[in-house]
């Protein structure tokens, strides 16, 4: 019996052109923002529904 | 186990922002040298999380990020079984590897700005399909 493997959508690289554009527009924008001053701390908290807008497998209808 | 994980998260932030320097130049200006692995925690809520702070003592400035997994991760890699319905489409190797990538990709933002750590927007999900492909 032949398996076949669940074949599941690979997320693929950014070419290098929207790379530098992505990597261009956050620097920008960082420059056209104000120096963030004293000590500070920022907690992230990822849920399944954060999760999931960044999952390639996951299509929006 | 936790130090393979931070072995980990540290070799895919070097490597990966080693490639985009050499393509891109070094624009990076909040970069921080290591990302440390917090550990396993256990909540019902979310993936993982990523702390990013900035400490000034006096005229030195550091920049500190942190990731946490929930250790629902490291259960299903060790084969336990759970009621949680789809645990291992949750949990699974494949879901993990997504996590890793996307809160990397939060360092990556913060990176250029501490408050661009805290975005989920288009650009967030772009780098993190990259990283995931790279990974």
């Amino acid at each position: 019996m032949r398996i076949t493997p669940k074949e599941t959508p690979k997320p693929k690289r950014l070419s290098d052109k929207q790379m530098r554009e992505l990597l261009l527009s956050l620097k920008k924008e960082a420059d056209e923002m104000p120096e963030e001053e004293g000590s500070f701390g920022i907690e992230v908290i990822c849920s399944g529904k954060d999760m999931a807008k960044s999952n390639p497998t996951k299509q929006k209808k | 186990m936790e130090t393979y994980f931070e072995h980990l998260i540290n070799t895919v932030y070097q490597a990966y922002q080693e490639i985009l320097i050499k393509k891109h130049g070094n624009i990076y200006p909040l970069r921080s040298a290591v990302i440390k692995f917090g550990g396993f925690q256990l909540s019902y809520n979310w993936h993982g999380k990523t702390r990013i702070g900035k400490e000034e003592a006096g005229n030195l400035t550091i920049h500190t990020k942190e990731i946490h997994l929930n250790i629902l991760f490291a259960y299903c890699l060790a084969g336990l079984k759970s009621d949680i319905p789809d645990f291992t489409k949750l949990f699974g190797f494949r879901k993990l590897i997504n996590t890793i990538a996307h809160e990397l990709a939060h360092c990556l933002m913060a990176n250029y700005k501490l408050n661009f750590g805290q975005k989920h927007d288009q650009r967030h999900q772009e780098l993190t399909q990259d990283i995931e492909a790279f990974l």
